[in-house]
């Protein structure tokens, strides 16, 4: 089929800004780093931008890595990206900055290629990174994934049963095309998966360490601060938390990302089942990062439509009055835009009963078994001291 | 406009709807498409078939400047329905969406209206971009303000309302009403809907967005605003009864019953001459009585 080409393209302010930025980075003595920094949901650059803009300043960023070499500092972020990004143009870049990896690719690497073409599937367009004359034929965003798997090879042999697997169940999505390419690349893999040696073991459940280190005591500030739950009961954060462990998540409830506060809630509520009937003495909690918008009767209906049982134990909230506070005390990877959040990463802290946070998964989708773990973990240090 | 009762509306708008629906049916069947013509696609749809032949067709039509407008606009609404066989539209979705961002900037009007609009319902950032320029340097703009910020308004991040506060300080009307409706997602302009709430020199249309607006970002000052309005014999039946309905749909916890409250709109609903106003006030009686008994 003959492809029709994107309208043509000017840049805009907000991509000269970027291209600024870059360049910048570029020039830093340690431009791998720089670029890192470029990437943070919390940097000054982000802040007032929309959520289009900071996903095109990812996927340059991600297009950088590709080109000068992915530091490890930098990995979490593709990861997280090719996981549970929504934006096509970025997930592809995600992958494109792979290529970049000079050190073994951690295993999970290339079943998540697969997964983000998985998907795709429904969303998928032309990728936006590449520079676009009227005439030019850009790739899609699953075309761009298959070529770098394609490109990868045996460095992303963990892939082959996930992309195997795709093709048998799915293959009618795509076109002629892409499906013969698909088809290259699980050639490409290997006739077999590679062993683990050979790759990095892939970080996906180990927490990061809290902020400030292990055992980090909560600010006073932070204890003080005022939270209201999905029924309107205001309670401090001391008061809320304070004598059971709790596994505490953030969200907000017009982010349209499902892979994120939605899955997050759902998940949420699950672990929050497991507890009950595990009868163990915890908790969980979602604070939202919207509190102006996310009104008890929002958080009520948000919590309830995706399986929260609300009680002391289980809840939703928001802060009365700024969220900042806790962006600082917890370390939160949260920017906003002109109204509301435009990027963020998942996270997820473990507070044991005297407000420590034992704790804290970021970026990468946690699993239920993984947080009761560290409930678990967190009730026993209580317990011991 | 005459003030109209909300359920006599419905039933008008019913009546509407089905009238519409019936003579849609009559004019589909009788085109009667013959093979090739744009909207054929749809009757000869089966799952066997393979869509890319007829995609491939209808992306042609619909890019093509020389074929009537009429065709071009059916080729689009064609691909548009075809979106709904999922994931067996997948293979030609990003080509569709390529085709949707060219014709975005099409000669002819109504085809970028309809891309456009098509772009800004899945929030495509392309078209968003090329909405905010409009917006921002008018001599450029691909559709009028009020359009794009209808368009713009399906991303509900709110990423439009920086444009909305522009509009609305510098335009009058449907423009005027649409950034109105942005700046609802926006709880900093909850202030400024209150003020066009309350003002009696706003247009009814104004005032009545405004509350609507208030009323979902905080319901606390809608509450208030309401109340005045209500028991302002002065004011305008309009807005009195969208306060008064608002009021009654207002069933929130920490609304304790309120006697005085009560009792001015029991006076309004026997002295009002409007039936909007009497319908709205009957509806906030009953919702009180549901209270009280609850």
């Amino acid at each position: 089929m003959t492809k029709t080409t994107a309208g043509s393209r000017h840049r805009s302010a907000d991509e000269r800004e970027h291209e600024r930025l870059i360049h910048l980075a570029r020039q830093d003595p340690d431009s791998g780093a720089a670029l890192v920094r470029l990437l943070d949901e919390r940097a000054p650059h982000h802040h007032g931008r929309s959520t289009a803009s900071t996903n095109r300043l990812r996927a340059r960023v991600f297009i950088e890595f590709g080109d000068l070499g992915l530091p490890s500092a930098a990995m979490p972020f593709v990861l997280e990206e090719l996981e549970s990004g929504l934006d096509p143009s970025t997930v592809a870049a995600a992958g494109r900055a792979l290529l970049g990896a000079t050190e073994p690719l951690p295993t999970d690497a290339g079943p998540l290629l697969v997964s983000a073409i998985e998907r795709l599937r429904g969303n998928d367009e032309e990728v936006r990174f590449l520079a676009a004359n009227v005439g030019t034929i850009l790739p899609t965003a699953i075309e761009d994934l298959t070529g770098t798997i394609e490109q990868l090879g045996p460095s992303a042999a963990p892939a082959r049963a996930a992309l195997a697997e795709l093709l048998e169940h799915h293959q009618c999505c795509f076109n002629p095309a892409v499906r013969t390419r698909l088809e290259a690349a699980l050639h490409r893999l290997g006739s077999e998966d590679r062993p683990p040696c050979c790759h990095a073991p892939s970080d996906t459940h180990e927490p990061s360490t809290a902020p400030g280190g292990n055992d980090a005591t909560l600010t006073t500030d932070l204890t003080t601060l005022v939270l209201e739950d999905q029924d309107g009961n205001r309670a401090s954060f001391a008061e809320r938390f304070h004598g059971r462990a709790t596994a505490i998540t953030f969200f907000y409830t017009r982010c349209t990302n499902p892979q994120r506060c939605s899955l997050t809630v759902a998940r949420l509520a699950s672990l929050a089942r497991r507890i009950d009937d595990a009868r163990l003495d915890c908790g969980v909690a979602g604070i939202s990062y919207d509190p102006r918008y996310d009104r008890p009767d929002r958080l009520r209906t948000y919590g309830a439509e995706r399986g929260m049982t609300f009680s002391p134990r289980c809840s939703l909230l928001r802060t009365i009055g700024p969220f900042e506070p806790l962006i600082d005390a917890l370390d939160l990877g949260v920017g906003f835009g002109p109204v509301t959040v435009n990027q963020h990463r998942l996270d997820l802290m473990v507070v044991d009963s005297d407000l420590c946070v034992r704790a804290h998964r970021t970026r990468r989708l946690w699993s239920e078994d993984d947080v009761l773990a560290d409930l678990n973990a967190a009730t026993g240090v209580t317990r011991a001291q | 406009m005459p003030a109209i009762d909300v359920d006599e509306y419905r039933n008008r708008y019913e009546q509407e709807l089905e009238r519409t629906r019936t003579q849609s049916t009559r004019t589909k069947g009788a085109r009667s498409y013959t093979d090739g013509e744009p909207g054929d696609f749809i009757a000869v749809d089966d799952a066997r078939d393979d869509l890319g032949p007829r995609v491939a067709q209808l992306l042609a039509v619909a890019t093509d400047r020389d074929r009537k407008i009429d065709d071009r606009l059916d080729a689009l609404q064609a691909l548009s329905a075809l979106e709904f066989l999922g994931a067996r539209f997948s293979p030609y979705r990003a080509e569709w969406v390529s085709t949707l961002r060219t014709l975005a900037e099409d000669p002819r009007a109504t085809v970028r209206r309809s891309a456009l609009e098509q772009l800004a319902l899945r929030q495509d950032p392309h078209a968003r971009e090329l909405l905010l320029t409009g917006l921002d340097k008018p001599a450029s703009a691909l559709v009028p303000d009020a359009v794009a910020l209808q368009f713009l308004g399906h991303d509900g991040h709110g990423d439009a309302v920086p444009a909305a506060r522009k509009v609305y300080r510098r335009s009058k009307g449907a423009a005027r009403e649409e950034a109105l409706r942005i700046l609802a997602t926006d709880p900093g302009s909850a202030a400024m809907l209150e003020r066009l709430m309350k003002d009696k020199s706003e247009k009814s249309s104004v005032r009545r967005i405004s509350a609507a607006a208030l009323q979902d970002l905080d319901p606390s000052r809608f509450e208030k605003a309401a109340r005045r309005v209500v028991a302002d014999d002065d004011d305008f039946n309009e807005i009195r009864s969208t306060s008064l309905t608002g009021l009654a749909l207002r069933r929130t916890a920490e609304s304790a019953p309120d006697d005085a409250l009560v009792q001015t709109v029991t006076k309004l609903h026997s002295s009002s001459r409007s039936p909007a106003v009497k319908a709205s006030a009957s509806r906030f009686l009953a919702a009180t009585r549901d209270r009280s008994e609850t």
